[in-house]
């Protein structure tokens, strides 16, 4: 079936806007409450790393933060995205669309929550006393950058979700593994050298570093690593893609 | 080129006996996984050409939807190929995609993204939409807020007015109350009137006989037939329908759908039923039933009768319908009810098409009164003290064929309706106390007003009116009688003018005849009657004279008769006081008796008889009858009538002499007489 794509672009504008319409329809300061959790993380991390470890990074509450709330943005991706498949099978079952156009929404309006979060962030830098640099203008691109590492992730959870169930049970494991496994309450100074290379494999490391890089430090991340974030968020969202494509046609059909 | 080619196509389902795991599937690769292989489809062909429209039925599971699916693009065909042109839009399902929190607006451009149309296609129809769901008001609140019919028409409404050129239906038809479903029945026709290409999946065969143009049967993922709607359709009933309530009964063009309480009649593959078609109401338990609501089984005894028994389970009410087809235009049907109960009222009903225009019972005939948008119920069309013994409708412009409904005894009493706006249909009720209903449908595509007369329902009807007139003078010529009238007022009275003949012991009179008029021009009047329990055919003719007018009288026995005595009477208004005749002249005295008095009784050497007003303030013009011939011996005779027709008579008699009263079969000039006015 042919649809423009002019179509899928308002089919996406319209799932999005009906996500952030339902999750926020009965609630007072709803939005408020999404921001909670990472500032709520923020503070007892903070506590705890500060005050119990003492862990020695500067401002460090700012240090969290531009590490959190692209953290939360990736991972409440990725796992509402994962289930959204499945959780709106009826449509699937019934009506000929763009099936991307499901999980992408899921992302898009987690994107649009993270943008508004991003105005909480300068808030914080600005409370401690953070100088923004020219440099900040690279935050679209690094974005960017997240949003294709996060649309192949999305897509590979979700389509294996509409086969194995126990997908779901299975990225909670991954995404908790991988907080640690990103310097989001630690600095890359902290990884013993010979981990490095290992430990640079991972993405959001990649993309973590560059945020705190351009807003924390004020200045351009090292070409090594803006290069692997690329890469790997392309090379993600290739087989995301393809995969996605294999696989939606008997979407229909295993649900 | 074909608008839709499937070629092959099948579809399969791998269903898998266990639950799978991501990591068992990683970890245990190499292990064989149990699963079932399911055909859904297997080498599916057809075609449809542009503007068709092609129902698709089978039972539950077969892989009707499954079809539609694929054609939709919902889901992938395992094999085969499928090409289509034009855009395609399936209505597989009401209301998906709705959220409960939105509200309808919201909704509405939500699920019309997700049917792939444009958000300014949208906008733009918004309106119409919202109108065609009738929830205006409602339109911004949210959904969780509608009552399930609401709910309906609003997905409904956006999903007729998507404009595709292809429509896929799966059954949704089915969903929804009674105006829901005509509101979409009628949407589909108008669809269908617009060229667009529908394929649609259902379960009401009648509905599938009336919409489609050809139907595909399938049976286990495979096309078992592909045909003209009747053909696939009895095909299906024949192993199946019986166990569903489903019966269909046939003698080529006649076709008739019996479904679960209703019927649908088919002529030439064209509906004349309308909407529910036939069905019968009860009233009991201060509620009106409808036969759609019990439950049915169907027997066939034979290729032409049908036997349709429903229980009411909750009222303990059983009903039988026979429907016997006695040839291609004749139908006969006898429902009888038996019920513990007792029930208040009951009523056989018959919803025909609008094309019905005009309407006859033996006599009226008139037309149906248009249905405009401010009917909002019901009209009862026909208000007759008697029940007529047969109505009978039929379409002006003879597409239809007219139809006849006989009740099959005498408590049965037709009625005729419009219906209500939205319904726009004829109705032709049969009430009954005994709550049993018999009668015969006959069709015809000829003549309807011919068929009623060749079935003897319209007996009266040669007996026509009849109006001739010249200056002042009219002559109405009514059933056997003349009424006669000056500028209007009338002179005579009750029978008028009017012959009698005496034979095997009775009087016949003309009024106890048929009558046809055989000639009719300014001033002349030619008739011809058929007496009943004479073998003999009388012929009148009138003539208009300078003042005056003539009536000739011929007999024509077709069988050898005696008659002996003969007789042209004239009654006139009591008004007349005065008699007259060429000899004597009197008047008329006071009528005071139960019975006739005869005034003057004489022969005819007085030639004329005749009357005049005097002293009547009613000023009536002289009346002068003149005997023109007569053989036999010929009296007049002058009387006054009984109290109770109150009228003067004035007579010429004819008497037969004793051994000439036989009258072979020939035509005979038996009596004639003329009438003379003269304004006073």
């Amino acid at each position: 079936m042919k649809k423009s794509f002019s179509t899928f672009i308002e089919l996406l504008f319209s799932l999005t806007i009906k996500e952030l319409k339902v999750r926020y329809k009965n609630t007072v300061l709803g939005f408020v409450w999404s921001l909670l959790n990472p500032l709520l993380l923020m503070t007892i991390l903070s506590f705890v790393f500060l005050v119990i470890f003492e862990i020695g990074i500067e401002k460090y509450p700012a240090f969290l933060l531009c590490a959190l709330l692209p953290w939360a943005f990736f991972s409440n991706s990725v796992f509402s995205s994962a289930t959204s498949i499945v959780d709106n099978a009826n449509l699937i079952k019934k009506l000929s669309f763009t099936r991307e156009a499901i999980p992408l929404s899921a992302i898009l309006a987690n994107l649009v929550h993270f943008l508004l979060a991003l105005v909480i962030l300068f808030i914080f830098l600005i409370i401690f006393k953070v100088r923004l640099t020219v440099y900040a203008l690279v935050l679209p691109f690094i974005i960017f950058i997240q949003l294709l590492l996060i649309i192949g992730v999305s897509f590979i959870a979700s389509s294996l979700y509409v086969y194995y169930r126990d997908v779901k049970y299975i990225i909670e494991a991954v995404l908790l593994c991988w907080f640690y496994a990103t310097p989001i309450f630690y600095s890359t100074s902290f990884v013993p050298d010979r981990l490095l290379r290992f430990y640079m494999l991972n993405p959001m490391a990649a993309i973590v570093t560059a945020y705190r890089d351009i807003l924390l430090y004020g200045r351009l991340p090292e070409v090594k690593i803006i290069m692997f974030a690329i890469l790997s968020s392309v090379v993600s969202l290739a087989v995301g893609v393809l995969l996605f494509r294999q696989y939606k046609g008997n979407f229909a059909d295993a649900l | 080129m074909k608008i839709i080619e499937v070629k092959d196509l099948s579809k399969r389902y791998i269903i898998s006996k266990e639950m799978r795991l991501l990591v068992k599937d990683l970890l245990l690769f190499w292990k064989r996984k149990k699963t079932e292989e399911l055909w859904a489809l297997k080498d599916v062909n057809f075609a449809v050409d542009e503007g068709e429209t092609v129902g698709i039925i089978g039972e539950n599971g077969a892989g009707k939807s499954t079809i539609l699916k694929i054609l939709n693009g919902v889901t992938a065909a395992t094999s085969g190929e499928i090409k289509t042109r034009g855009k395609i839009s399936g209505v597989l399902e009401l209301g998906i995609g709705f959220h409960p929190e939105l509200t309808g607006r919201e909704n509405l451009f939500l699920n019309a993204a997700l049917l792939g149309l444009s958000r300014r296609y949208v906008q733009e129809k918004f309106d119409e939409i919202v109108e065609f769901s009738g929830l205006a008001e409602f339109i911004d609140a949210p959904i969780k807020k509608y009552s399930s019919g609401m709910l309906l028409r609003l997905a409904f409404s956006l999903s007729v007015n998507i404009d595709p050129d292809i429509l896929l239906i799966d059954e949704v038809l089915a969903v929804g109350d009674e105006s829901f479903q005509r509101k979409c029945t009628s949407k589909i026709k108008e669809l269908k009137n617009q060229g667009k290409t529908i394929i649609f999946v259902s379960h009401d065969l009648s509905l599938v006989l009336s919409l489609s143009d050809w139907v595909i049967l399938i049976r286990n993922g495979k096309i078992v037939k592909k045909s003209k709607p009747n053909e696939v359709i009895a095909f299906y009933l024949e192993t199946v329908g019986e166990k569903k309530g489903i019966g269909l009964l046939q003698k080529p063009p006649l076709d008739i759908i019996f479904n679960n309480g209703k019927a649908k009649v088919f002529f030439r593959n064209r509906e004349l039923t309308k909407d529910v078609g036939l069905y019968t109401t009860l009233y009991t338990n201060s509620r009106w039933h409808n036969s759609t609501e019990a439950e049915w089984t169907i027997e066939r005894p034979s290729f032409n009768q049908l036997i349709a028994k429903g229980i009411f389970k909750k009222l303990s009410i059983s009903q039988k319908w026979k429907f016997t087809v006695q040839n291609e235009n004749e139908i006969l049907f006898n429902i009888d009810t038996s019920s513990p109960i007792k029930i208040e009222q009951s009523a056989f009903n018959l919803i025909l098409a609008n094309n019905y225009t005009d309407y006859l019972t033996p006599n009226v005939k008139a037309s149906f009164p248009e249905i405009s948008q401010a009917d909002k119920s019901w009209d009862e069309i026909l208000q007759t003290t008697a029940a007529p013994k047969a109505v009978a409708i039929k379409d002006s412009q003879n597409i239809f064929p007219g139809l006849v409904l006989k009740p099959g005894d005498e408590l049965t009493q037709p009625r005729l309706f419009n219906t209500d706006y939205q319904l726009n249909a004829r109705v032709i009720q049969l009430i009954n106390p005994d709550n049993s209903f018999s009668a015969k449908l006959l069709l015809d595509k000829k003549d309807t007003d011919k068929y009623m007369q060749s079935l003897g329902l319209i007996e009266e009807k040669k007996n026509r009116l009849c109006t001739i007139q010249k200056g002042p003078l009219k002559l109405i010529f009514e059933n056997g009688k003349a009424r006669i009238f000056f500028e209007d007022i009338e002179l005579t009275k009750k029978m008028g003018l009017y012959t009698s003949l005496f034979s095997q012991f009775r009087w016949h009179h003309s009024t106890e005849a048929s009558w046809g008029i055989r000639q009719e021009s300014q001033d002349r009047l030619v008739l011809r009657g058929k007496l009943r329990r004479l073998p003999i055919f009388q012929n009148w003719e009138f003539k208009f004279l300078d003042s005056g007018i003539s009536l000739a009288v011929d007999i024509e026995p077709y069988k050898e008769i005696s008659i002996e005595q003969g007789r042209i009477n004239l009654m006139l208004q009591q008004s007349y006081d005065n008699w007259f005749t060429r000899n004597a002249k009197g008047i008329f005295p006071e009528i005071l008796f139960n019975e006739w008095a005869d005034i003057l009784d004489r022969d005819i050497t007085d030639n004329y008889v005749g009357a005049e007003c005097i002293q009547s303030s009613l000023q009536l013009p002289k009346i002068t009858m003149e005997l023109v011939y007569s053989l036999g011996n010929s009296l007049v005779r002058i009387s006054n009538t009984d109290f109770h027709s109150n009228a003067r008579v004035l007579q010429f008699l004819r008497l037969e002499p004793k051994n000439k009263l036989n009258f072979p079969p020939k035509n005979y000039r038996y009596m004639g007489a003329k009438l003379i006015l003269n304004k006073v």
